[in-house]
């Protein structure tokens, strides 16, 4: 009878299993420049200073409306160009009080005070001072930090798709395939890095050296964001974004506008640093 | 003249076919009037019929698009094992009843999309987080029910009538045939769909996607019909 058993207990079932994901949340580490983090507004003198320093050395004069030094070592500058204020990504390094902003100059500044002397020195032209308002943010929030885009999924009408990354030329592509009229005003880059700031904005890069940027307002997971210009070709409307954990991964959701209907896009996040 | 039957002193292997799809068992008796039967059966991919033109819209996130026909293949999609008592109301003969259960894989029917247009490849629809689409221009759905078991696991009691001992008294080969029903409930389309961060999980397709069929006709297969032939070879 034994042997009847061990025959029996062969062939008992294998049983199917709903193996739940393994949890790969970690704590994030703190961003590595986070001490040197925040965000200068030039006062509106800065015309005045960048003209006279220009006019003086027969230059164009290089006007900065905003940067944002973020806590990865990214930054955003605001250049003023015929009044609209064009955005530009970067990384930065930091020696003493002055900031090297690859692709633009350097910066420098001292002091806490919300009020700074702030002395901008443009690759190829002249320095000169001006005072800006600086702004540390108050928060010590890890999840304030740069990030890239591992995937993306965009849902609009009854429809979703996933895409590797976040190209906005490659959603564009996808929304006019599927009859929807995207304007041609439409980006066209692929985002590089995604920032959240403690001083209060979201920043994306893009590859073709644009950036959008957002100031914002988080609490909790909802971020309430206002594009400072007219962000992503108008497709992503000011608004509230969600930022979750998903499976252990932070996952950006934006409200959009597309065409005539609305949808979403979320961003499945990893840190940078 | 008969011997009269002991618990587990015989054993039979049979191989059997039918709407249960293909199975392996062993069986034994439980005195004269009950053989256990224990197995394990699979009917993925049998039984295949294909519906060749199946209306879907081209282009699957536009509001408004034209309409393609695909092929779609059905067959059977069950994998469970088997766990049965034939009941004999008489000691040597061969009409039973029997009772038990299926257990294992809650699909019993798969039905294949083929040829579906490219964009489908990145686009689906988004049911409870998940993306589904298709892949390499199939999408690959299931009817799964549980019956009494839970969304990953089915337990399907069984009940029906049958010919023929599954261990055979005087001989060494037996053959049956069986009828009955399994109960499995209402069951409902699945899919794989896909999560944010890329995991994969059968995923139930809602109401709103796929409208009322599935809801209009699953009823009917709330109790699977079995229909089976079997034959058996005493080991010992």
């Amino acid at each position: 009878m034994k042997k009847i058993f061990i025959a029996l207990a062969a062939l008992l079932p294998l049983l199917f299993s709903c193996g739940k994901p393994q949890n790969t949340e970690d704590m994030l580490a703190e961003p590595h420049f986070v001490q040197y983090a925040g965000q200068l507004i030039p006062r509106s003198e800065v015309h005045a200073g960048a003209e006279a320093a220009s006019t003086k050395a027969g230059l164009s004069p290089v006007i900065v409306d905003f940067l944002e030094l973020t806590e990865s070592g990214l930054y955003a500058i605001g250049l003023n160009e015929g009044g609209r204020c064009s955005y530009h990504p970067g990384s930065y390094t930091v020696s003493g009080t002055t900031y090297n902003l690859s692709g633009f100059g350097s910066v420098s500044f001292s002091g806490e005070s919300d009020m700074v002397e702030l002395t901008i020195a443009p690759d190829g032209g002249e320095a000169y001072t001006v005072k800006a308002l600086l702004i540390r943010g108050s928060g010590t929030d890890p999840v304030c930090r740069g990030w890239t885009v591992d995937r993306t999924r965009v849902k609009v009408g009854n429809g979703a798709a996933d895409f590797s990354g976040f190209d906005l030329g490659e959603i564009g592509r996808f929304l006019r395939s599927s009859g929807y009229d995207i304007p041609n005003t439409f980006p066209s880059g692929r985002v590089t890095s995604v920032s959240l700031t403690n001083a209060g904005s979201i920043i994306f890069a893009y590859s073709d050296g644009s950036a959008d940027v957002a100031s914002c307002h988080k609490s909790g997971s909802t971020i309430s964001y206002n594009w400072m210009e007219r962000g992503m070709g108008f497709s992503v409307d000011d608004g509230s974004a969600r930022l979750e954990k998903v499976d252990g991964k932070y996952v950006l959701t934006l409200s959009a506008v597309i065409g005539e209907g609305s949808g979403s896009i979320a961003l499945v996040l990893s840190p940078m640093d | 003249m008969t011997a009269r039957a002991q618990v587990f002193d015989h054993l039979a292997l049979g191989i059997g076919a039918g709407t249960d799809g293909i199975s392996l068992e062993l069986a034994a008796p439980l005195g004269s009037h009950v053989d256990v039967r224990a197995g394990y059966g699979m009917g993925v991919g049998l039984i295949g019929y294909t519906v060749k033109d199946l209306a879907i819209p081209e282009h699957p996130a536009a509001r408004e698009s034209r309409d393609v026909n695909v092929p779609l293949k059905i067959n059977l999609g069950m994998s469970d094992a088997r766990l049965l008592f034939n009941i004999y109301p008489s000691a040597n003969k061969g009409f039973h009843f029997t009772v038990g259960a299926f257990l294992g894989s809650p699909c019993f029917v798969r039905g294949t999309l083929t040829d579906m247009p490219s964009d489908y490849d990145t686009t689906g629809f988004e049911e409870d987080g998940y993306l589904v689409r298709a892949r390499d221009g199939k999408l690959v759905t299931e009817l799964r029910a549980s019956g009494l078991g839970g969304p990953g696991f089915a337990v399907k009691p069984y009940a029906g009538i049958g010919f023929g001992r599954a261990v055979s008294q005087d001989g060494r080969v037996s053959f049956c045939f069986d009828l009955g029903a399994m109960y499995q409930g209402k069951p409902g389309l699945w899919a794989d769909g896909e999560s944010l961060t890329g995991r994969i999980e059968k995923v139930q397709l809602s109401q709103d996607e796929i409208g009322e069929a599935v809801e209009d006709y699953g009823k009917y297969a709330a109790f699977w019909p079995t229909l089976s032939f079997r034959l058996f070879v005493k080991l010992f």
